[in-house]
């Protein structure tokens, strides 16, 4: 099952129908999970796993379509939450101001880390994403006037949606913040998935799989992938922004690079090869943390011993072994 | 070659790369006329495919000039060349394993139609176009009935046809092929080399290829290349005939 196949005209019937099928259950599944979710966890946890799986599908942008293994993602994750941070805890309240400053900040320093580091490959990429990340953290570090340095940015107000006619609509409650998460949430699912299937997608995906010859063929690679780095950082930057509206802060250890590296697992654990794997990722990296930090002051450990037993033998992620099973299903439901 | 310019597809005038104290390629003056198809012999690591990489600007040079027709394309980055009009086949197969046959040969197909790449909002399925192109080029080499095969369970002999037709998917002026015959049997480079007598005269071809037979059979001129140098020129019987190649090439 890849996200990134074109529809195939002669393929077999059912498995065809089975793949629409699978399509639509998805959709409905991500719209009933977000339903449900409040209701089986506090809000909180459930306001941060969608926050996360937003940023972990932005991550996954780079890393299952591009292949471009990016270890700096917070970087654009804690800017875009400083930025809107620094807008509400000064008493600009406008949702959509401070959304768009999200946005265009986290989307602004990763054209500008992209433009420096994006023709450089493999190791070299991943390490100068580290680097970056971890200049991005000592610049918030020190400046301690406007980010709050290590004690982070604290009094973060909620914002305020501004309707002509309707009213003014806070998201002071919980609840109502959960809404709006959930509303950015599908929109960013919609938007990339189908940014994965248009042809900038299957270029990118072409790219990854063989960055030579596509330039070959009479692309321009490079520019694909920075235009692909861009729309993850402006992605993860309103995630950052959500985060920080949550928790009324926004704690340094958010651009840490080992926040980084949480994201990675995520798309790791979920699989690459799904819009929804990074987002159950996500969701299975919280619920861990939550339980091992519980059982174990060393939580850390377990947790890292859990991704090395994903990556031994899922390479495919959780949605790789569920979509595989399902598709062996439906062959031998065919066969039948 | 005294042949007048506009007969020249492509052209390359004292081209020198070195790697480290290594000269893999010399001085090479070379040029490839329209319509012909142009063969380059010579033994492993006599500077064939560093040509290649070289003419498509894969490889920076070190020195020398490169034209295309009347065009100056020795400092154009590779895509610039391949949107120019040259498309290359390469010597280990280069395709995409991830994707069925067809998504290989459409995305050669999009860009050669003038899709735009960054049409994040499009759907891959609504550019008609595109499809119908890749589809032709998968008819002419044969490999409609597998293009919804994924590329991972193709032969290698189908692998290297597939290769051809993403090619011919670029809609070039000029291919470069690479072995295409490499690591095929008997039976399966008896068919590449009746697709690619059906391209000759259509496109200017340029192929580097050790089956002495095959070159022989299909090339109007032939280049002779050892440890970086031109050592020959000439018609096959030319070169058939000449001394120095035989003892360049099979070394007795």
């Amino acid at each position: 099952m890849t996200e990134e196949s074109l529809a195939a005209s002669q393929a077999i019937p059912s498995v065809k129908a089975g793949r629409r099928t699978f399509a639509l259950l998805k959709a409905f599944a991500a719209i009933a999970a977000v339903c449900v979710l409040p209701l089986v966890m506090p809000i909180n946890i459930a306001t941060e796993i969608l926050i996360y799986g937003m940023f972990a599908m932005a991550t996954n942008l780079l890393i299952g379509t591009a292949g471009l293994f990016s270890f700096g993602q917070a970087a654009f994750f804690g800017v875009g939450g400083y930025a809107a941070g620094y807008f509400l805890a000064h008493g600009w309240t406008s949702l959509p101001l401070v959304l768009f400053m999200a946005f265009a900040s986290g989307g602004l320093l990763a054209a500008m880390i992209g433009g420096l580091i994006i023709r450089r490959l493999g190791i070299y990429f991943m390490m100068l994403t580290f680097a970056f990340n971890q200049l991005v953290y000592y610049v918030i570090y020190s400046w301690h006037s406007v980010t709050g340095g290590e004690d982070g940015l604290a009094g973060i107000r909620r914002p305020v949606l501004d309707l002509p006619l309707i009213g003014s609509f806070s998201f002071d409650d919980n609840r109502s913040l959960y809404g709006l998460v959930c509303v950015l949430f599908l929109l960013s699912i919609g938007v990339l998935a189908r940014l994965v299937q248009s042809p900038f997608g299957l270029v990118l995906a072409a790219a990854r799989q063989n960055s030579r010859r596509t330039i070959s063929l009479g692309y321009h690679v490079p520019a694909l992938q920075l235009a692909a780095y861009v729309i993850a950082g402006a992605v993860s930057g309103v995630a950052g922004a959500l985060f920080g509206m949550l928790y009324r802060i926004m704690p340094i250890d958010s651009v840490h690079w080992a926040a980084s590296a949480y994201v990675v697992f995520m798309v790791v654990i979920g699989g690459q090869r799904s819009m929804l794997g990074p987002v159950i990722g996500a969701a299975v990296f919280i619920w861990l943390q939550g339980l091992f930090s519980l059982a174990w002051t060393r939580w850390p450990l377990l947790l890292g011993l859990f991704v090395i037993i994903i990556m031994t033998y899922l390479p495919q992620g959780l949605v790789g072994l569920a979509s595989q099973r399902w598709m062996r299903a439906i062959k031998r439901g065919a066969r039948v | 070659m005294t042949a007048d310019i506009d007969g020249i597809a492509l052209a390359a005038e004292g081209l020198c790369k070195r790697f480290g104290g290594n000269t893999a390629v010399d001085r090479v003056s070379i040029a490839f006329a329209k319509g012909r198809l142009h063969s380059i012999l010579g033994p492993n690591g006599a500077g064939k495919t560093t040509l290649f990489n070289l003419l498509t600007r894969d490889l920076l040079l070190d020195s020398g000039t490169i034209r295309l027709g009347t065009t100056d394309i020795s400092r154009l980055t590779p895509d610039r060349v391949a949107r120019m009009g040259v498309a290359r086949s390469y010597q280990i197969s280069s395709v995409y394993p991830d994707m069925s046959v067809r998504e290989n040969v459409w995305i050669a197909a999009y860009r050669a139609r003038g899709g735009n790449p960054f049409a994040f909002w499009r759907q891959a399925t609504s550019f008609p176009e595109a499809g119908q192109w890749a589809d032709t080029c998968l008819s002419r080499l044969g490999l409609s009935e597998i293009a919804d095969v994924s590329v991972k369970e193709l032969s290698y002999g189908d692998q290297r046809l597939l290769e051809l037709s993403v090619t011919l998917a670029c809609a070039p002026q000029i291919i470069l092929l690479d072995e295409p015959t490499a690591g095929l049997s008997r039976k399966e480079a008896e068919r590449v080399k009746r697709v690619i007598m059906s391209l000759k005269g259509e496109f200017s071809i340029i192929m580097i290829e050790h089956n002495v037979g095959i070159v022989m059979d299909l090339s109007d001129s032939i280049t002779v290349m050892n440890r970086g140098v031109v050592v020959a020129q000439g018609s096959p019987d030319e070169i058939r005939g000449n001394r120095d190649v035989q003892e360049a090439y099979f070394g007795s």
